[in-house]
């Protein structure tokens, strides 16, 4: 099924579906945390246990 | 669960942790000396205690989810109690896709609004299909099917669309632009998968749940899987229903209020989740750096760490989900999860986590890596019989008689019946408990249930080395960086041909065989110990191949077929009528979609 078998262009489809499906505007913050261990006891442990890994990915 | 204090609720899990801990630990312990003795019969050498290192860590992680197990046997799902008053909370049901069908996707969003609307209830549930589709026709074809669900269920101003253009953050970038545009509007969100059903009265009482503990952040149900018909599928979905329930109840009892995400069939407390859950990129490139995949784990120990409350109920019916149909489109998968879960050794400290969080992390991080222990096992095995010494029968000169080492092997064999004790004897008590409790009438009765239980144990048993190679792999590649991306998931009947199992396993094929035929030159007695890992190796293509057909056995069966829940029927039902002749009218009628009737 497409939109052109049926009269309607694609454009049309896009404006009615943004129309009818808008979704309520009500925004809401959702603030970065904090999940890196910078400074904790260990952090230096688990980067230089990961750091060759995340070199290699870096290079391919 | 809801009469008991929290002093008391505490103590059981403190309490329930404690036990499965210590029973785990009694038993890598007791593994770990009898293969030491084992391994010192015939002098201790550095490759035993390697060895014996290996079966300490790979039996306590058997043992974990042995004693989980039996923990859940000790108890039965208990139904939390809340009021049944009107619902006054605002809830919103998202489903996120990407580049899935639409026409099956959407006549679930139908279903599960129709079953939310027979419930009667006054309460506000509308649907955000949140859609990230990269492909431009499967777009397209969305709107389509989207103006069809609108005219069909007259839910203009209830049932939302919207396509993002750029998917920053995958799925959970999905989620976080849904709640910071139009969060605010609602109290609860429940967040499903592209293939989740769930029943409107599930739906409710989920809500009520939410309403009657103000400090619950997260409330997750426990999906049963459905729509199976591959000998794969339908092995999974009998092993989903009939073992997971008891597993998740085990669980239930150890996680106090630090209870998981599965990413899905859960629902938020909206601001809690905005508050707590918006997720850093790590630095760095992936698979370690960048985007976190697994965010639910995550999610889940950032709404515990602020102090809300995250719970698994696993007495919550009605909640589904379809599961891969071939071991290909579970070892794609399993590519994404392994990924996710080696990326949270990076959280594994991070600040303020609660314990269990972290142990949740860990847990995540083993179930991939385990396996590649017990193959370091295998391949050590070899090395110490390829390298050991011949027996000295007269180490002392001046002793004119023959000193025979001791045998220890009746030692080896022991721990290798306790392994697999192990692995078979909380299957065989959740079997003889659902028989004794009636619980086995749901699966077609006792001996049916008994029957398919022992057909599951060998079919898995068949499939495990092919999973764990396709594991071990996916491990490897993780750690040598690269990247797995974000593959759609397959959704539909996944028959694969014998050449495609070929192009998926023959590098298996090719590894079990060179295996098995070097083991035979250098270590010809440990062939035959190898045989029920190489073997299934060997035959990977046509395991997969196999196992991807149509099961017409009368076996497998779960209750979700044969008392089907009134939401798949209804999804049955609307599916037969959007794919029959003249499904889809012309845009121009359905572009008079309806007014709201349920607002």
């Amino acid at each position: 099924m497409n939109a052109g078998e049926n009269g309607f262009d694609s454009g049309q489809i896009v404006q009615l579906v943004a129309q009818i499906g808008a979704l309520p505007d009500a925004p809401l913050a959702m603030p970065k945390q904090r999940l890196e261990p910078v400074g904790e006891v260990g952090s230096g442990l688990i980067s230089a246990l990961l750091r060759p890994f995340a070199a290699r990915a870096s290079r391919g | 669960m809801a009469a008991a204090g929290p002093d008391i609720r505490r103590a059981r899990t403190a309490g329930s942790r404690a036990l499965v801990f210590a029973v785990s630990l009694l038993a890598a312990l007791t593994g770990f000396m009898m293969f030491l003795q084992f391994g010192a019969a015939d002098g201790l050498d550095g490759i035993d205690l390697l060895r014996s290192m290996l079966i300490l860590l790979s039996t306590f992680w058997l043992a974990w989810g042995a004693a989980q197990g039996l923990l859940g046997l000790t108890t039965r799902a208990q139904p939390v109690f809340v009021p049944s008053g009107p619902i006054t909370a605002r809830t919103v049901v998202l489903v996120p896709v990407y580049n899935e069908d639409p026409v099956t996707t959407f006549a679930r969003v139908a279903a599960m609004d129709a079953s939310v609307v027979a419930t009667g209830s006054d309460a506000v549930v509308h649907f955000a299909i949140l859609s990230d589709t990269r492909n431009d026709r499967i777009a397209e074809q969305e709107r389509l099917w989207f103006l069809r669900l609108i005219r069909d269920r007259r839910a203009a101003g209830r049932i939302f669309y919207r396509r993002r253009t750029a998917n920053t953050g995958k799925k959970a970038g999905n989620i976080e632009d849904f709640i910071t545009r139009s969060g605010a509007a609602y109290d609860h969100a429940l967040i499903l998968d592209a293939d989740s059903l769930m029943e409107g009265e599930t739906i409710l009482e989920m809500v009520r749940r939410m309403e009657a503990d103000p400090r619950l952040g997260l409330l997750q149900s426990l999906p049963r899987v459905i729509n199976a018909r591959s000998r794969f599928g339908r092995t999974m979905q009998f092993s989903a229903s009939f073992y997971s329930p008891v597993f998740a109840r085990g669980l239930a009892m150890m996680q106090g209020r630090t209870g998981p995400f599965w990413g899905h069939n859960a629902i938020v407390r909206t601001r809690a989740f905005a508050a707590s859950c918006g997720l850093p990129e790590l630095s760095g490139p992936p698979p370690f750096g960048g985007h976190i995949l697994s965010h639910d784990y995550v999610e889940a120990a950032l709404l515990a760490r602020a102090g809300w409350t995250v719970r698994l109920d696993d007495d919550l019916e009605g909640s589904f989900e379809e599961g891969p149909e071939n071991i290909i489109d579970h070892a794609k998968r399993d590519r994404r999860w392994c990924q996710g879960n080696l990326q949270h050794g990076r959280l594994l400290l991070a600040p303020g986590l609660k314990g269990w969080s972290r142990w949740v992390f860990l847990q995540g991080i083993l179930s991939y890596v385990v396996p590649l222990f017990w193959l370091a096992f295998i391949l050590a095995s070899v090395a110490a019989q390829v390298f050991s010494a011949p027996p000295d029968y007269f180490p002392d000169a001046n002793w004119p008689f023959p000193v025979f080492p001791l045998d220890e092997k009746a030692k080896a064999i022991g721990l290798g019946v306790g392994i697999f004790g192990l692995l078979v004897l909380p299957k065989l008590l959740m079997v003889l408990d659902a028989i004794a409790t009636g619980r086995a009438r749901g699966f077609g009765g006792a001996l049916r249930s008994f029957a398919s239980a022992t057909v599951e144990l060998l079919t898995s048993s068949i499939m495990a080395p092919i999973l764990l190679m396709f594991q071990t792999r996916s491990v490897l590649q993780v750690l040598f960086g690269l990247d797995g991306g974000w593959p759609a998931n397959n959704r539909g009947d996944g028959r694969l041909t014998l050449m495609q199992g070929m192009e998926a396993g023959g590098w298996i094929a090719v590894i079990g065989a060179a295996g098995l035929w070097g083991v035979y030159l250098v270590a010809p007695d440990l062939v035959l110990w190898l045989m029920p890992v190489a073997l299934p190796m060997c035959l990977a293509p046509v395991v997969i191949a196999w196992s991807s057909r149509e099961s017409r056995s009368g076996l497998m069966v779960v209750p979700s077929e044969l008392a089907p829940s009134p939401v798949i029927g209804r999804h049955e039902d609307i599916l037969r009528v959007w794919t029959g002749a003249a499904a889809m009218p012309a845009p121009a009628a359905l572009a008079g979609a309806a007014a709201p009737v349920h607002a």
